[in-house]
């Protein structure tokens, strides 16, 4: 049907942004979490739907569940209460003295993006994206062959973030007996 | 894929990018700003994608995507597990609130 694969792109982009919003604009952190995870799901069958099944599968496992699992165990761990802050500006959990200077400076990264946009998709014609070819390369054969650095480099910042997080997360004693 | 659908595809990303930047800018909860970090790289993300999709070298970009989703995660841990520390001994998850005092522990 190329009229479903002519729409479905979009389709899934603008519910990804959609819920990205609600995710922001969120009064309970449980809500924006799942908000987020949602916006991450949306975003993943977009990769499938553009031809690109490897990245897809690593952000619905990894982007949609796992990190929504991290939020969800941080926001458990820390008292699952919403911010003082939020409390305080009696809205949406905005800093009053940064909520202008924010807008501002996302509105103005819009324009730009939207100027660099507009400019780019002129420059190459009306033509659209080609298809995909017959016999892409394989992503994993990119991966460990043109770019192993980077796989080790994965692996060295991976093994790096557990061991951050457990130093974090350790009980000191000493510390907590002497105090 | 016609020009006016990766209009509109980089335009989701614009906009993912922009609600990222807002979010880390804005908020004062600690977990809402590693929220926003996470959007900034969904936008940037999509952008890979498509870009990848244009130039006929998507496996590059997946794995580049990839890439960033992993490093995405670590940090995400990484910063969530700091968060939840502030609030174990500072009491807050506010950012502007975090005012550890001389020798560390609670203020």
């Amino acid at each position: 049907m190329p009229e479903l694969q002519a729409i479905l792109p979009p389709f899934l982009g603008i519910a990804a942004a959609i819920c990205a919003l609600a995710a922001v604009l969120a009064r309970n952190l449980l809500r924006a979490v799942a908000a987020f995870a949602l916006s991450s799901a949306f975003l993943a069958a977009l990769f499938f739907t553009l031809g690109a099944p490897f990245a897809g599968a690593v952000e619905l496992t990894v982007g949609a569940g796992l990190v929504s699992v991290l939020l969800l165990v941080s926001i458990v761990l820390s008292g699952g209460g919403e911010e003082a802050a939020h409390r305080r500006a009696g809205g949406v959990g905005m800093q009053p003295g940064k909520a202008l200077p924010a807008i501002v400076v996302a509105t103005a990264f819009a324009a730009v993006f939207a100027i660099v946009l507009f400019a780019a998709v002129r420059s190459s014609g009306k033509g659209g994206i080609p298809p995909l070819p017959a016999n892409p390369a394989s992503p994993g054969s990119v991966l460990w062959e043109r770019r192993t650095l980077e796989v080790l480099a994965q692996g060295a910042v991976l093994l790096a973030g557990v061991m951050g997080v457990l130093s974090v997360l350790r009980p000191r004693h000493g510390r907590e007996e002497g105090a | 894929m016609s020009g006016t659908t990766v209009l509109v595809l980089l335009a989701c990303a614009g906009v993912l990018f922009a609600l990222g930047l807002w979010c880390l800018a804005a908020r004062a909860n600690l977990v809402r700003m590693v929220l926003g970090l996470e959007l900034l790289g969904k936008g940037a993300a999509l952008v890979f994608i498509v870009g990848g999709r244009g130039s006929g070298d998507l496996a590059t970009a997946q794995a580049v995507v990839v890439t960033l989703i992993v490093l995405e995660a670590s940090i995400a841990a990484v910063a969530l597990a700091l968060a939840v520390q502030a609030k174990r001994r500072l009491g807050t998850l506010d950012a502007d609130s975090l005012d550890v005092p001389e020798g560390g522990g609670a203020p």
